[in-house]
């Protein structure tokens, strides 16, 4: 699966937990999840359980830590079925 | 010293079953806190422990301003239902809790006598959340709203100025419900 795919997949998954739209239509690879699009925190262990979902991988915990930014994001999300593979 | 304070709406919290939620559980909770959870025998259990690891996730980063995104980090330590100790990259933090049928608030400060030092509050709130916190810490304090002030510093940690003084902050919104916490002794800025 290539990167752009993974991130445009990555994008439909946060969509719902977003609370800055404006944000979200300007998404980037720098865009950060939590300060850009405002997701609550609370939020973010049911978008890496989605991700896990839509992906058929599994997030390891250090790996989570790293999902700040959708740059961020997407390299663990490709390392994770690059493994799977 | 530092604090935190962390309000949820419980009619928003999320339900999780089977596989999902083993996973929730094991993304979030450590297994001492899985432990510790099934001893309490407590509606909305995942309520609690949330707004425990929110606000010392909120104290933590007052004083070192990395995000960290895995709960897990923020480890419940003790939990009566009331009181509780996290545990933190930072330290212990001391948290007392309060509830009601629509929410579950957090208090928590780093210091175990600190939260004897912090006035907190939690209101409905469904509009202009920063004016109403403004408001409330005006008639807390007898003054006019004109003497209080929240700023925010480049990491979006907030600092209450009244009546010329500064003191700590902790904003918290979820839903229809705001809170608040700030020490009652100003600090030097």
């Amino acid at each position: 699966m290539e990167r752009e795919e993974i991130k445009d997949k990555l994008a439909e998954i946060i969509k719902p937990y977003v609370q800055d739209m404006e944000a979200f239509g300007n998404i980037s690879e720098a865009t950060d999840l939590l300060q850009d699009l405002k997701i609550n925190s609370a939020h973010l262990i049911d978008v890496v359980l989605d991700v896990e979902e839509a992906f058929d991988i599994e997030i390891d915990d250090d790996s989570v830590e790293k999902m700040i930014t959708v740059k961020d994001s997407v390299d663990t999300i490709f390392a994770s079925v690059d493994s799977a593979a | 010293m530092s604090l935190g304070n962390d309000v949820i709406s419980i009619a928003h919290l999320k339900t999780r079953k089977g596989d999902r939620n083993q996973r929730y559980y094991n993304k979030t909770y450590t297994e001492n806190e899985i432990r510790l959870i099934k001893t309490l025998n407590i509606q909305h259990v995942e309520g609690f422990f949330w707004t425990l690891k929110e606000s010392a996730y909120k104290a933590y980063f007052r004083v070192i301003p990395k995000v960290i995104v895995l709960p897990k980090q923020f480890e419940v330590l003790s939990f009566d239902g009331k009181e509780a100790t996290v545990k933190t990259p930072a330290g212990l933090m001391y948290s007392k809790v309060e509830f009601t049928e629509e929410y579950i608030h957090a208090a928590c400060s780093s210091i175990e006598t600190g939260l004897q030092r912090i006035e907190h509050f939690v209101f409905e709130c469904k509009k202009n959340f920063h004016q109403q916190v403004i408001t409330k810490i005006a008639s807390f304090n007898n003054c006019d709203v004109d003497q209080v002030e929240i700023s925010k510093d480049e990491n979006n940690v907030p600092t209450l100025k009244l009546e010329n003084q500064h003191y700590l902050l902790s904003l918290s919104h979820d839903y229809n419900w705001g809170s608040f916490a700030y020490q009652k002794q100003s600090i030097n800025v």
